[in-house]
């Protein structure tokens, strides 16, 4: 079930509240509990109700290990735990292998090997990334000593709640667990429907009024650069820039819908986006995109391979590991690694850089640089994220690197074009760039995302998110939202807007990651 | 609280105020609640949903007999001819239809009443890798894909009436009275809509160029995007929803005939100017014999038939009017839609019925014994008429790119 979708909105969503409240008022509180995990499950399975088994399986596998690990922690033969963990993880890499990888890894074999194996296409169970990840993280915490003895239900309403099954944020069983039992008594707060109400809003005004428009001009471009169309220099950045905020808008818009269906329950997800293209560096980029991942990688990746404990040259080929991991666990394809890779190489060059030249917090004209120089190579960085192939991506970066030509059409040159066409300007039309229309929208986003405070900021009095580090930009325009008229029309106008973009539905571009 | 009160409030008189203005005015012919003169009677904006008011229209007329394919037959056909045996006829054919589409929205219309008939109009392209077009819509059709029953369809249509892109098309509605509703009642292009169309572009010979343009700027793009386009077989993409098609109504003995449309000569000529894919377009003629001869085969049934009306005969080579001329075809709207008249004969054929004007191979019946004379026939009567027209294959010959040529000859000479 989709977010943006009447079912969701008009249907699951209240009901599930509703339900939910009156029996946290006139039921126990774990009759709530067990009613959001049907209602969980009733939400996962509406997508594919085959794939329900999987999740299940893998929550009872998990549970009954993490409680055998718990049990094992003042064992004094370690040995045992660290094989049950072992056994544990490879499960779980195992299950999300198969689903996700095995077809890639055949057709690769297949390809480089000359080999003929045949496996049928395989399905990719919706969330199988995201929960088996917060799970993983479970059964290495538990191994640690750092879990506790979770009740069941708990355990399951961990993994599958609703709002951050599908495409996260990558919840952790220690912000998450504590919730459901920090109180013996559901009470309806209407500060929590009201937060949770603009929050929702906001996300699903990105998502299908800014994200889903935005996408009508990169889609095109992608698709005709991926069948071999040599797109031009304004071509490509048009679909490149077009790209970088329809992914923003469409996966922040996603989140901020997560944590406001969160908190009409009363509880908070952590914060998974803090401006990132406010980044002044790639460092920076990771603290402030999908944060939860980063977070995932760099306590269960990067400081289990070393951290940086090892030497700067260990410490550089531990970021690029874990990049290269975080590349493919968006996809299986050649693409999300060489995306991972870039990314790894700009984090090793951004340290070496940093090493030599020290930012300046304080030189605006510093900071406006790295911003420029991060927010160009996240950008480039996205073509190979988008692109279907690698041949699409080469051909989008060429035009953005000028080597296909400039194209200005005539009736934007008027009387200079023919000295235009004398050093090499093409004036014909463009095909996948939409012209002024297209410019306006992205010198929309542009400001949006450089310079208006995230939807965090603007809850900032409402404590969002289980996270506090959306440290708000000091030099920036300041919105506080309260529960005022004003704020009631301005939040009813977003989410009517997003109502009336319904009807063309798109999936999250998360989903299939 | 009052926050929520006012939230609530200012969503419902909003959201409801949008459909309900959307309602009454019916950009999409849905409803038809409200018929006012100079308001709303003529929708201009159908021509751009046409996927959603025909899934619509054909659960209000729940006819028996179902005209389908691609804008030829939109144009074409007639539902109201007199010789239709199980009425009501509606004209289901969709601009641009693929053989995807052309599946989902039989499986619609057999879902809504049995259907006694379907009058399936064939084209090669149909059955190229696109599976379908902007503006088709799962959600639209009461059948999912499984051919369960899509519960919220009607809901799914109604909710454009709930939407800023409804809102648009109604304020174009409001605002473009002057310009007629495509479409009749029963689904087909009307005549009304093309003469303006073609006064509009200053004549018959104006709209002929205009439309062989954009043709072979199709075929260039759909080559550019896939070079084996024409050159597909029965075991890739398109031909398993033929099957899939044809299966239904064999088992639910439903009469099915089989139609290739008459496109105007000037335009087969555009189309052979891929002279070694030719091989191809005739493949796909083969595949679809040779697919329902195996089927109803299988099922033992007899097979249905499959009339050809393409190709070089009287009506297809009729002459197109000089640059500055007013007149109109007797056939053809431009190269590709053949007027009502012409459908008219073609049912004419279908049904057996006499007609004053014949031509010796109009509507053969194919199989796969006499298909491959059928090209041979096809290739002398195609050298008769590019002596005859040597005029117009000059003025074609200008129409096709260098580079088109160049990029054809590459492609199958390194093949």
């Amino acid at each position: 079930m989709l977010f943006n979708s009447y079912i969701f909105i008009f249907l699951f969503l209240p009901i599930t509240v509703i339900v939910f409240y009156l029996l946290g008022k006139y039921a126990r509180l774990n009759a709530a509990i067990i009613w959001l995990f049907v209602a969980s499950m009733f939400f996962y399975g509406w997508w594919n109700p085959i794939y329900l088994w999987l999740i299940v399986v893998s929550i009872v596998f998990n549970y009954v290990l993490g409680l055998f690990l718990y049990k094992l922690r003042e064992n004094v033969n370690k040995h045992l735990a660290k094989m049950m963990l072992i056994i544990g993880v490879i499960a779980n890499l195992s299950l999300l292998g198969y689903y996700k990888y095995a077809n890639f890894f055949v057709e690769n074999t297949n390809e480089y090997l000359g080999t003929d194996i045949q496996l049928a296409p395989i399905i990719l169970p919706i969330a199988i990334s995201f929960f088996t990840f917060q799970q993983i993280a479970y059964l290495v915490d538990a191994y640690r000593g750092e879990t506790e003895e979770y009740n069941f239900i708990h355990y399951c309403l961990f993994v599958t709640f609703f709002p951050q099954l599908i495409a996260g944020p990558i919840v952790h069983h220690k912000e998450m667990l504590p919730q459901f039992f920090a109180s013996k008594k559901i009470d309806l707060k209407v500060e929590n429907i009201i937060v949770g109400l603009a929050i929702f809003s906001i996300g699903l005004f990105k998502k299908v009024v800014i994200a889903d428009n935005i996408a009508l001009y990169a889609t095109p471009a992608f698709a005709a650069a991926d069948q071999g169309v040599a797109l031009s220099f304004i071509e490509a950045w048009g679909a490149s820039l077009s790209y970088t905020f329809q992914l923003y808008f469409d996966f922040s818009g996603y989140a901020d819908m997560a944590i406001g269906a969160a908190r009409m329950f009363g509880i908070k997800l952590p914060l998974n986006f803090n401006s990132p293209y406010k980044a002044n560096s790639i460092i920076d980029f990771w603290r402030r995109w999908h944060m939860t991942l980063s977070r995932f990688l760099r306590d269960y990746v990067y400081i289990p391979l070393g951290g940086n404990r090892n030497g700067k040259y260990r410490k550089h080929l531990n970021m690029l590991a874990t990049m290269f991991l975080g590349g493919l666990w968006h996809g299986a394809g050649w693409t999300f690694v060489c995306w991972g890779i870039l990314h790894g190489l700009y984090l090793v060059i951004n340290n070496i850089w940093r090493t030599f030249v020290p930012l300046d917090p304080k030189n605006i004209y510093n900071i406006i640089v790295m911003r420029v120089v991060t927010f160009v190579a996240i950008v480039v960085g996205w073509v190979l994220f988008r692109a279907e192939t690698i041949d699409g991506a080469m051909s989008i970066l060429s035009g953005m690197a000028g080597l296909n030509g400039l194209i200005i059409p005539e009736k934007y040159l008027g009387p200079l074009a023919p000295y235009a066409q004398n050093i090499g300007i093409e004036t014909t039309k463009l095909i996948y760039f939409s012209g002024f229309g297209q410019i306006l929208f992205l010198v929309a986003l542009f400001v949006i995302v450089w310079f208006a405070p995230n939807t965090q900021e603007i809850m900032s009095e409402y404590s969002s998110s289980t996270s506090n580090d959306s440290a708000s930009e000091k030099k920036q325009l300041k919105i506080n939202f309260r529960p005022t008229t004003v704020w009631a029309f301005i939040i009813s106008i977003l989410f009517v807007a997003g109502l009336l973009s319904l009807n063309s539905v798109s999936e999250f571009l998360y989903f299939q990651f | 609280m009052r926050f929520l009160i006012i939230f609530c409030s200012v969503v419902l008189t909003c959201y409801l105020g949008v459909g309900i203005f959307n309602v009454i005015v019916d950009p999409y012919q849905q409803y038809e609640f409200v018929t006012v003169k100079n308001f709303n009677e003529n929708k201009p904006t159908v021509s751009n949903h046409v996927r959603l008011y025909k899934a619509d229209m054909v659960t209000r007329i729940k006819p028996q007999t179902i005209i389908i394919g691609n804008s030829r037959c939109d144009t074409g056909l007639s539902p109201n001819y007199l010789g239709w045996e199980n009425k009501p006829v509606y004209n289901m054919s969709l601009p641009s239809a693929t053989i995807y589409e052309i599946r989902r929205y039989v499986e619609h219309a057999h879902s809504v009443r049995p259907l006694k008939h379907i009058v399936l109009c064939l084209e090669d392209i149909m059955f190229a890798s696109k599976k379908y077009n902007p503006g088709f819509s799962e959600d639209n059709l009461n059948l999912n894909v499984n051919g369960g029953k899509n519960w919220g369809a009607w809901l799914h249509r109604l909710s454009y009436m709930f939407s800023f892109g409804g809102t648009m098309d109604s304020i174009k509605t409001i605002r473009q009275q002057d310009e007629i509703t495509a479409y009749s009642e029963l689904g087909q292009r009307k005549y009304d809509w093309w003469l303006k169309k073609t006064n509009s572009w200053g004549g018959v010979h104006n709209l002929f160029n205009k439309v062989e343009r954009s043709k072979m700027k199709g075929l260039l793009d759909a080559f550019k995007k896939d070079p084996d386009f024409l050159t597909r077989n029965s075991d890739q993409v398109g031909f398993e929803h033929y099957r899939s098609l044809l299966k239904t109504a064999y088992r639910d003995n439903i009469k099915l005939t089989i139609v290739i449309t008459p496109s105007h000569a000037r335009l087969e000529e555009i189309r052979r100017t891929f002279s070694p894919a030719i091989k191809s377009i005739n493949a796909i003629v083969k595949d679809i014999i040779k697919i329902n001869e195996q089927i109803s085969s299988s099922m033992s049934k007899d097979a249905f038939i499959i009339y050809d009306f393409s190709g070089y005969n009287d009506f297809t080579t009729e002459k197109v009017p000089e640059k500055l001329s007013e007149d109109l075809m007797n056939w053809y709207w431009e190269v590709a839609h053949f007027k009502a008249e012409l459908g008219d004969v073609i049912l004419d054929r279908i049904f057996s019925k006499k007609t004053d004007v014949t031509s010796s191979d109009f509507g053969m019946k194919l199989t796969s014994e006499n298909i491959q004379k059928h090209f041979s026939n096809k290739i002398n009567a195609r050298l008769k008429y590019q002596e005859e027209f040597a005029g117009d294959i000059l003025e074609l010959k200008q129409l096709v790119p260098a580079y088109f040529e160049e990029a054809i000859k590459q492609k199958y000479n390194t093949q």
